[in-house]
């Protein structure tokens, strides 16, 4: 899964936030939509697809959905 | 460990649920409503059953007992193994399971135990129960799930309080001609993710240590939850649990029938059914109007989709049981359930 790919996946989580509204330099974190539930959303989609663990630490570590992309390839 | 026991069937499953109920729309102006929205959100819990003052775990399976000893006409004498699972047992001994053989008016040939599970409870006691049968030792065996879960918490701990509820089950198994496979694991690396303190001999030693992990309001919780730590262990651990006992017994994902999961929020098992790739129908959650209630929420799910138009149980020959709990422990059986009988507190 290429980074164009892992946005794609990103913003198809999200219901209520328009997907122009979704590129590699997001601060997820900022979006209205953001909560404890679309934290695990995105936790279970990236596990799904990199075949990797991430905990709640990791994922607070990222800022953008570019960094989150970058540990999950690392 | 992986297993396959051969000559048995699960005969019938009834479930009891106290008559108190905890409405959560009830307490907007404890916690706000806001949190409640947010909470219900995930959990998808609205209500739960709370056990009365004085009902304890014991009380509650002698009556899911006895109504399944009258609704299947079973004669209590011929039954030869009783085995409870609870983590709110009425004394640390003598074990609930003796007393209940009296209560019962179970023979006293009758073996009896009690066994300390969670939320994976009800795969211990089918395990054990199959192993009573498949030794030779009985012929007729009880499982018994009951759960005070209500009085481990309380108002300061509201994603507890909000999730956790009190029933109980009573499974009849005997000598026949189905099989039942199972996929048992425990990690005791990961025991602090949960952990029930409550009265244990280990509790004050800990408090005296400072070691005790967390305090509320000034005193020291009796339930501790790593509500993410568990989170995690359910979707990764409990699918591959599955996926490795389908592998082990050759069935093909597509080819079950029912999913009957531990139902511990409605958000974990909307995950858990996503990595499953199963849908809502084939693996729901139901505990909507239950909670959580421990080792009682598959019991509760098969009664529960029982009675609903949707489902045909006697089409039932492929079955998975799943659950997940504190050690941790967790497991999966695979079971024909087709020719079993259910019996739902609200549908007798």
């Amino acid at each position: 899964m290429n980074l164009i790919e892992f946005v794609a996946a990103f913003a198809a989580e999200f219901t209520e936030t328009p997907l122009d509204m979704f590129n590699e330099k997001v601060k997820f974190k900022e979006l209205d939509e953001w909560d404890s539930l679309m934290a695990l959303s995105i936790i279970s989609m990236a596990e799904e697809n990199f075949n990797v663990r991430i905990t709640g630490k990791d994922l607070r570590e990222c800022e953008t959905i570019e960094d989150l992309y970058l540990f999950l390839i690392k | 460990m992986k297993v396959k026991i051969n000559k048995i069937i699960i005969d019938a499953i009834s479930t009891y649920l106290p008559v108190k109920i905890r409405e959560m729309s009830n307490y907007t102006d404890v916690f706000g409503e806001d949190v409640i929205a947010s909470t219900l959100k995930g959990t998808g819990i609205d209500r739960l059953h709370v056990a009365g003052d004085n009902e304890t775990s014991l009380d509650m399976c002698y009556i899911a007992a006895k109504n399944l000893f009258e609704k299947e006409n079973i004669d209590p004498g011929e039954i030869d193994g009783l085995v409870m699972i609870s983590q709110s047992f009425d004394f640390l001994g003598p074990a609930s399971s003796i007393i209940l053989q009296e209560k019962l008016n179970l023979s006293k040939e009758t073996v009896c135990f009690d066994i300390i599970y969670g939320c994976s409870g009800y795969i211990y006691g089918l395990y054990q129960a199959s192993l009573l049968i498949s030794s030779g030792s009985c012929k007729k065996v009880l499982l018994l799930n009951g759960e005070t879960n209500t009085r481990l918490m309380d108002e300061s701990e509201k994603e507890l309080f909000m999730v956790f509820g009190d029933a109980a089950s009573a499974t009849l198994l005997s000598v026949g001609n189905d099989s039942l496979s199972f996929h048992i694991m425990s990690d005791g690396s990961r025991h602090n993710s949960v952990i029930n303190y409550f009265k244990g001999f280990r509790t004050d030693i800990l408090i005296k240590e400072g070691q005790m992990p967390r305090k509320i309001n000034g005193e020291y919780k009796i339930v501790q939850n790593d509500g993410t730590a568990v989170f995690d262990f359910i979707i990764n651990d409990g699918s591959k649990s599955i996926f490795d006992l389908l592998d082990f017994i050759n069935w093909n994902i597509e080819d079950v029938d029912f999913f009957g999961l531990h139902q511990a929020t409605q958000v974990t098992l909307n995950f858990l059914r996503r990595r499953l790739k199963v849908s809502e129908l084939r693996a729901p959650f139901v505990s909507g109007d239950y909670g959580n209630t421990s080792s009682v929420t598959i019991p509760l799910v098969l009664t529960n989709c029982a009675c609903e138009k949707s489902y045909q149980t006697e089409k039932w020959s492929k079955v998975i049981l799943s659950a997940y709990g504190l050690g941790l422990s967790w497991g999966s059986i695979a079971c024909d359930l087709s020719k079993t009988r259910f019996y739902h507190p609200t549908n007798n």
